[in-house]
């Protein structure tokens, strides 16, 4: 008898499991909005209603900071700030299937090209739209801001808005002047190479003499950390070599500007200048031991970052620009290309919300709002235009470094030098793996040590494993 | 009568049933439920958000016909563990005999053998990838101070799994307390009689002690084979390459699950190959326990 029980209650078990899941597969989903909709550019300024905000933990003051901004229109909105714990797609995966989404996330080009496929980010051209046809004197206008790195918002960065990039990111070269000085490099403002617009062989003379110096006092070091497989760098390399990664529907990254490509990054790895990528001894930019640093991180995050690591000891903030400095990415070649990219803040379209989350993101897009940003640390270049005065310190971003070669952030916008990853517009929803492919063909290539036939081998079998991966991601998976 | 029966048999096990209720809850909640739910993925298109459209068989014939990370996922699964679990298995029943033995401080011995075992994967892991370092690492130095060759480690797909591998046997302390409370199981009566018969150590091992830790031995190999056929090493995210290793090398089933599912938003692809690997291990452990002959569970048992 009670093995008899013993049974029904497993059953019973196992159909509650069954029916729960089934109930889970169809539940309680929040309803996404549309590329259509109505929009109301003058939602009532009274109205009490929460905006729930996720992004790092690390930006919870800076929209404290905004909503107080915010509130001055709008005063009883309210923030409820939600820290991002892990990659964006899984959260709002689980916070789409609990029925949790926040009305604004913060965003970065690979998630968003990933999460628009799953509809849940807002299309916002009806709102820009709106916008324009209103013709109000503080209507928000998309010519107000750089055209590149706005279209970096859109799908496919040339269609609809799913993002507000809140700043533009350019790659540049930080440079530790103590240890270009010390090894007898010219820094003379005047007369100096290091500077913006010098050139790739510029910039290898400059790493020889740095070299040469490293090796007569014994550190084994590299001399600068250079993040060669993040694909704002590499990239930009290819680029400049002319490699074109698809053309007309089929991949074309075996050619020889790829050959050359490669070949002068990993001699950047065989001369010593940057290490292997799988080692985790570099060359300590942030420790004030490399003499380089290639990335994108703002002048003001990099001071934080030299002063908490005491980089160069006894020296103040206000001191430290005798020590530190910024100069544009060498130029490569007669089509120079200089890695991009921005971070930015996409409205949900599970929201109930939507006028209230425009006109906040609206609100960040304002001076006062681009403002707020630098205040809290994000001192990177302006979505703005009007904000591009290094010299004017009513643009917060300047403020405090207007000492420092801010120019560099904004070197060759004009001459169209500004290359970000539209590779993985190959097809957006396996944009990770295209940049896996490309970042596994430059490590397996500069990280090989052998003799000339076998590096030679090595490197046509990187490229041609890399063509078949490109291949299989953008056509075949 | 017999319902009176029932009904008394029911009231004093009430309290057994209240107390299993959270586990039961817990395993119904947390286990069946998610289980049978991604069954139900595993035939659908699904991207974990909207994108919910039933396709049947598909997602399983994938994985077998048009999935070009199959072979190698699988490939490096086993690989790994057919070295690690006999590996492991020798290694850590060695090391509980040598902890077994009656020698002054023994017990420090024991506690240094098991302390890597409760030290967080992610430190494990930052802590192999410098030590593997392979220009500027403690075993590259090693490697030049003995004469060996230049070591690549980690930095070449030919050596990854080697090396992979070599950093498994840091926690051999698991397994080892395991048979050590085996080992205090076998009655002192035994070796006793042996020694009085004449047996030397070896002798007293293999027809005592090997033959009565052969259940914990079974525990521990189809415990060890469901383990790293599921290997997801901290270690190796620890390590870089999105826990793929150089070139695909530690590309493990379990890593491409997570890759599929929140990386590549195919939920219902992950699913499938969650559900493919659940039939592989359990075809193993099925023939595991069919041929369990070997095992002695008493004394007079075989």
């Amino acid at each position: 008898m009670m093995k008899k029980l013993m049974s029904v209650l497993a059953c019973l078990m196992l159909s509650a499991a069954l029916a729960l899941s089934l109930f889970g597969c169809g539940g309680d989903r929040p309803e996404i909005t549309g590329d259509e909709y109505e929009v109301n550019l003058n939602p009532d300024k009274n109205a009490e209603i929460t905006l729930k905000v996720t992004s790092y933990e690390s930006e919870r003051e800076l929209f404290e900071d905004l909503m107080a901004g915010f509130n001055k229109e709008y005063p009883n909105v309210k923030l409820e700030f939600d820290p991002l714990a892990g990659d964006l797609y899984n959260t709002m995966m689980g916070y789409y299937n609990g029925n949790n989404m926040p009305d604004i996330m913060i965003n970065q080009s690979f998630d968003m090209l990933a999460l628009d496929g799953s509809k849940i980010l807002l299309n916002l051209d009806p709102y820009i739209k709106a916008e324009a046809a209103s013709g109000a004197e503080d209507a928000f206008d998309e010519s107000d801001y750089y055209d590149y790195f706005w279209k970096l918002g859109q799908r496919d960065f040339d269609g609809v808005q799913i993002m507000i990039p809140r700043t533009s990111d350019q790659v540049v070269v930080h440079v530790n002047k103590d240890v270009l000085k010390a090894a007898g490099v010219d820094i003379n403002p005047e007369t100096t190479k290091v500077r913006n617009g010098w050139t790739w062989e510029d910039f290898l003379e400059v790493c020889a003499q740095v070299r040469a110096y490293f090796d007569l006092n014994g550190v084994t070091r590299p001399i600068m950390d250079a993040y060669i497989t993040w694909e704002a760098n590499f990239n930009a390399i290819f680029q400049s070599f002319g490699v074109e990664y698809f053309t007309d529907g089929e991949v074309t990254v075996d050619s020889q500007a790829t050959r050359d490509a490669l070949d002068l990054i990993r001699d950047l790895r065989v001369k010593g200048y940057i290490s292997k990528t799988t080692s985790s001894n570099g060359a300590n930019f942030d420790g004030g031991q490399g003499a380089f640093m290639i990335h994108s991180r703002s002048i003001g995050l990099t001071v934080e970052e030299l002063l908490k690591k005491d980089a160069f000891p006894g020296v103040s903030e206000e001191d430290l620009q005798e020590h530190y400095d910024v100069v544009s990415f060498p130029l490569i070649g007669d089509q120079p290309k200089i890695g991009a990219g921005v971070a930015g803040y996409s409205v949900a379209s599970t929201t109930e919300n939507r006028d209230y989350a425009w006109q906040f993101v609206k609100f960040m897009l304002s001076k006062e709002g681009q403002n707020i940003f630098a205040d809290n640390g994000i001192t990177a270049v302006p979505m703005r235009k009007d904000m591009a005065d290094i010299t004017d310190e009513t643009n917060h971003w300047v403020r405090g470094y207007t000492q420092y070669n801010l120019s560099a952030y904004m070197y060759g916008r004009e001459e169209n030098y500004i290359a970000a990853s539209e590779f993985m517009l190959e097809r957006p929803s396996k944009s990770n793996d295209l940049r896996s492919s490309l970042a596994t063909m430059v490590e397996t290539y500069i990280n090989f040590d052998g003799d000339e036939a076998a590096v030679a081998e090595r490197l046509t079998e990187a490229i041609k494993t890399c063509k078949s991966d490109l291949e299989y991601w953008a056509y075949q998976s | 009568m017999q319902n009176a029966r029932l009904k008394r048999k029911l009231m004093n096990e009430l309290g057994g049933y209240l107390f299993t209720l959270p586990v039961l809850l817990g395993v119904l909640i947390f286990t069946y439920y998610p289980a049978v739910q991604s069954l139900i993925y595993s035939f659908f298109e699904y991207d974990g958000f909207v994108q919910m459209n039933p396709v049947g068989f598909r997602n399983f014939i994938r994985i077998f016909t048009l999935d070009r990370e199959t072979g190698t996922v699988f490939l490096n699964t086993f690989v790994y563990a057919v070295i690690t679990v006999p590996l492991g298995l020798v290694l850590g029943y060695s090391l509980a005999l040598l902890a077994n033995t009656r020698i002054r401080g023994i017990s420090a011995f024991r506690v240094l053998f098991y302390l890597p075992v409760i030290i967080p994967g992610v430190s494990a892991g930052i802590l192999w990838r410098d030590l593997f370092d392979p220009t500027f690492g403690i075993m590259a130095q090693i490697f030049r101070i003995l004469g060996l060759p230049e070591p690549t480690f980690f930095a070449e797909a030919s050596t990854s799994m080697a090396t992979l591998v070599w950093t498994t046997t840091w926690s051999m302390g698991g397994g080892m307390v395991i048979w050590l409370a085996a080992f205090k199981n076998i009655p002192a009566a035994l070796y006793e009689s042996a020694r009085l018969d004449g047996a030397g150590y070896f002798r007293q091992l293999f027809s005592i002690t090997i033959p009565l830790s052969t259940p914990m031995i079974f525990y521990n190999l189809v415990t060890s084979v469901i383990g790293t056929l599921q290997i997801f090493s901290t270690m190796i995210i620890a390590g870089g390459t999105s826990g793929r290793g150089v070139d695909n090398s530690l590309y493990f089933i379990a890593v491409k699950i997570y890759n599929e599912a929140f990386t590549r938003g195919s939920m219902g692809y992950a699913s499938a190959l969650a559900w493919v690997l659940f039939a592989i291990i359990a075809v193993l452990t099925v023939v595991m326990f069919m041929s369990n002959r070997w095992v002695q569970y008493s004394e007079d048992n075989g």
